[in-house]
């Protein structure tokens, strides 16, 4: 990595850490608890290079695999909010339902294009957000 | 007479959830929405756990997690497929990935992949430095 983006790295962590630090100061205790929950757990790495190696029959280094895990994480924290945006729309509460996560998947693919086509079927958006 | 089977072409949309159905009532895998079946409950644990960690239930549906690995392991393909497109590769790398990430919707996740590269380079520089006074402390030793 060069010493460039490494060291802009660091002061943008270092940022992001005193950031983290006020918010964390005004959490309750029940945010405290869903925080830690979101930061101690991750998808399991083996899990995901079992995915990619059996599915695409592709060989996957266990440091590319936590790179994949790592940000398959991101994904799954996009589709809960979407889902939860779903629910929250259809005035519903609780446990989401499998329902709510298909409906903010079904717009995530309309919104962002499939990956795997790689091209969505219209620019449907003239002013993007 | 029996009729045939149909096969997913190269990449057509079937959500996944309706393959594994159709997996489980006919006994048999249907190309690739087929073999998604076969990854239940590998992600299941630490999903539960992440699921609320972003917002659901302290105890999340079993339905809504299954959903969830499904759809999962669907984008997990789909991102490593994409990035392997461009022709025969031998082993996914960080390069493709770029790539594959590199549309405005996806910014997020390119983002936490730099991060982690940093991560990943900052155990290794530390690991380089703490071995290099090591083997200095050796040779005063010697």
């Amino acid at each position: 990595m060069a010493d460039d983006d490494y060291s802009a790295q660091l002061s943008w962590q270092s940022q992001s850490k005193d950031n983290l630090k006020v918010l964390m100061d005004n959490f309750s205790p029940a945010h405290h608890e869903r925080f830690e929950a979101y930061r101690r757990h991750a998808l399991p790495k083996s899990a995901v290079r079992k995915v990619i190696q059996q599915t695409l029959g592709q060989q996957v280094s266990q440091p590319v695999a936590q790179i994949v895990a790592g940000f398959s994480k991101v994904f799954v924290g996009e589709m809960m909010e979407k889902a939860h945006a779903v629910q929250q729309r259809r005035g519903e509460t609780g446990p989401l339902s499998p329902d709510h996560l298909r409906e903010a998947y079904r717009l995530y693919q309309e919104e962002t294009g499939r990956v795997g086509a790689a091209r969505p079927l219209r620019s449907k958006r003239i002013f993007m957000k | 007479m029996a009729p045939r089977p149909s096969y997913t072409s190269s990449y057509t949309y079937i959500p996944s959830y309706r393959d594994t159905l159709a997996a489980a009532s006919s006994g048999g895998s249907r190309g690739v929405g087929g073999k998604k079946s076969t990854f239940r409950g590998l992600f299941a644990k630490e999903l539960r756990n992440l699921m609320y960690g972003f917002g659901d239930d302290r105890n999340p549906a079993n339905d809504t997690v299954n959903v969830m690995e499904e759809i999962l392991v669907e984008y997990i393909v789909d991102v490593c497929q994409t990035a392997l497109a461009p022709g025969k590769k031998a082993r996914l790398s960080i390069e493709d990935l770029r790539r594959a990430l590199s549309r405005p919707a996806d910014a997020k996740k390119l983002a936490r992949m730099e991060e982690l590269l940093f991560m990943q380079e900052d155990i290794k520089r530390a690991r380089a430095q703490f071995e290099e006074s090591d083997m200095n402390q050796a040779s005063y030793q010697s």
